[in-house]
């Protein structure tokens, strides 16, 4: 649905997005990751014909954007970061001027009115609401034409967790039936709505793939979260002693009560070893179990790595 | 070139003017001075009239009119940048304009859109001052002579197209609409006083240019209810040529760094 290939955009002599290239599928919702100024809003812009590129291509349905930009633009619903609407006008008036753009009648535009919750404002004049609200006028003016492929721009920041909770449902609701591209620096946010990760750095891509994969691309060595009963000093012994154990780290402070752990590896599973010698030593075994890199951590690896090389 | 979406646009801006208290402000101001500009004239006219006959049988056209509208472009002079000040820089500043961007509207619809809705507004701002004319008909003070009437209208309204030409081109300059006032007004002050200290007769072939360019000369055959065909031109040129630079300037940030 959505291709770009070798995508480039400078300004200057500042390199704002370079060589990018990735697919999304049709009906992909694809998180868009990445530290403010990394080249997102960039690309999105790219994307959405607003801006064009230096180098490079974005096809859209089959259609250069550049090329096309009439027939791309008619595909595509998109929200910028600010969601800039018109304050003077109402919800409705607001939602007419854009309807008339894509000559959407009054049925269209009450039933995204109604998709958006936006029947109790449809009123109220742009200026009066709240920012939760004006966020949803921004979607609304996205999907109003029904188009096959959303760009999202940071689609949640600002609102109250409550907000951020129904965007995210509206957005996964469209899994499978629209081609959802969606910025953001949140990173629960990604792993509760997306398929895909692109995670960009500086203008380039510097991971891609579920959010699930690229923790395991990322994990050097495995790690396991263990939870004993016993003394702390004989148990860190024990545990170091077991082949193949690079690391213990001791979580827990207190002494006595449960103490916690982690144990890391070269890339050996040892975690039948380590109830063998918990269970031989009389201690009680609480929890043993594999430690997966969350989002968080991938995102933090990778760009540290990034910086490091 | 889309009429559709020009329309669409103009309906947008007409809107969005009408329901900010910039329509309405110009109204007022507008309404107050030429009101009192008239009352003066006519007053200063009546005085110093000769004619034992009264102002019936007197030019109005000449001496109430002509001076009218000439002080009253003035005027607009200094309300035009409040007009258009915002008409890109707004967009510009809030990224109204990115959305703009993002539909299937060309640049040109959405200019001529933008254009004549301030057009539009300037209009409406003028519409009081044709109850003068009328009031002097009504009470058989004058003898209105129409067509010299529709023709200073029309200087009038080329005046204001000019003056909007030239603030959508600087508004499509900047996001700060203080700044955009500012620099409207000054761009358009000088081309008002271009004609002060040159004239066509002048040695300096550069002050002869100079001062074909004030559109302030440009203006006084309307004002006399010449339709001239030069002046005619010269104005639609002026416009033409500010619009012309308002489509490049929104159009840079397509060859901005498109190709190096």
């Amino acid at each position: 649905m959505i291709e770009v290939r070798e995508l480039t955009k400078r300004f200057g002599s500042i390199q704002a997005v370079s060589d990018l290239s990735f697919t999304i599928k049709d009906g992909e919702i694809l998180g868009f990751l990445g530290p403010n100024g990394a080249g997102k809003t960039t690309t999105m812009r790219m994307l959405s014909g607003i801006l064009p590129p230096t180098s490079g291509r974005a096809i859209v349905a089959g259609m250069d954007v550049i090329k096309n930009p009439i027939e791309v633009k008619r595909r595509i619903g998109y929200l910028p970061e600010q969601v800039p609407l018109y304050p003077e006008l109402t919800v409705t008036e607001y939602l007419d001027f854009v309807g008339s753009i894509w000559k959407c009648g009054k049925k269209e535009r009450d039933e995204v009115i109604e998709e958006c919750g936006l029947s109790s404002v449809s009123q109220a004049l742009i200026y009066r609401l709240s920012r939760g609200y004006r966020q949803r006028v921004g979607l609304a003016q996205a999907l109003i034409h029904n188009p096959d492929v959303l760009i999202l721009d940071e689609p949640t920041v600002g609102l109250d967790p409550q907000q951020i909770r129904e965007i995210r449902d509206l957005i996964k609701s469209f899994e499978g039936k629209k081609t959802v591209i969606l910025s953001t620096h949140i990173l629960p946010e990604v792993s509760m709505t997306c398929q895909r990760v692109v995670i960009i750095h500086q203008g380039e891509i510097a991971a891609e793939g579920t959010p699930e994969s690229l923790g395991k691309r990322i994990e050097s060595g495995a790690q396991f979260e263990i939870e004993v009963q016993g003394p702390q000093e004989q148990i860190v012994k024990v545990l170091s002693s077991i082949q193949g154990v690079s690391r213990v780290n001791v979580l827990s402070q207190q002494q006595d009560a449960n103490q916690k752990f982690t144990v890391e590896t070269k890339g050996e599973d040892v975690r039948s070893e380590i109830a063998k010698a918990v269970i031989e030593h009389e201690w009680k075994l609480l929890t043993l179990k594999t430690h997966e890199l969350t989002l968080e951590e991938v995102y933090v690896k990778v760009l540290t790595k990034e910086e490091a090389a | 070139m889309n009429f559709k979406n020009v329309w669409i646009i103009w309906k947008k801006e007409v809107k969005i003017g009408f329901a900010s208290p910039t329509a309405y402000a110009g109204f007022t101001v507008f309404l107050l001075i030429s009101g009192w500009l008239f009352w003066a004239i006519v007053r200063y006219a009546a005085m110093s009239s000769i004619s034992p006959l009264g102002m019936s049988h007197f030019d109005v056209m000449q001496f109430v009119f002509r001076p009218l509208f000439e002080n009253l472009t003035l005027i607009l002079l200094f309300l035009t940048p409040f007009l258009t000040m915002k008409l890109f820089s707004e967009e510009k500043r809030t990224r109204t304009i990115e959305l703009l961007f993002s539909y299937p509207i060309g640049d040109l619809d959405l200019l001529l859109g933008k254009f004549l809705g301030a057009v539009t507004l300037l209009a409406f701002i003028l519409l009081p001052t044709v109850l003068y004319p009328i009031f002097l008909q009504i009470k058989h003070l004058a003898q209105i002579q129409w067509p010299v009437l529709m023709i200073q209208y029309l200087g009038m309204f080329l005046m204001g197209g000019a003056f909007i030409s030239v603030g959508a081109w600087i508004s499509s300059l900047t996001e700060n609409t203080a700044a955009s006032f500012v620099v409207t007004l000054g761009v358009l002050l000088m081309f008002w006083m271009l004609s002060w200290g040159t004239n066509r007769f002048s040695t300096s072939k550069i002050a002869r240019v100079l001062h074909h360019f004030s559109l302030l000369e440009h203006f006084t055959s309307f004002s006399t209810g010449v339709l001239s065909l030069s002046n005619l031109t010269f104005y639609l040129l002026f416009v033409l040529f500010f619009l012309y630079l308002t489509y490049q300037a929104l159009q840079s940030r397509v060859w901005q760094g498109a190709k190096e």
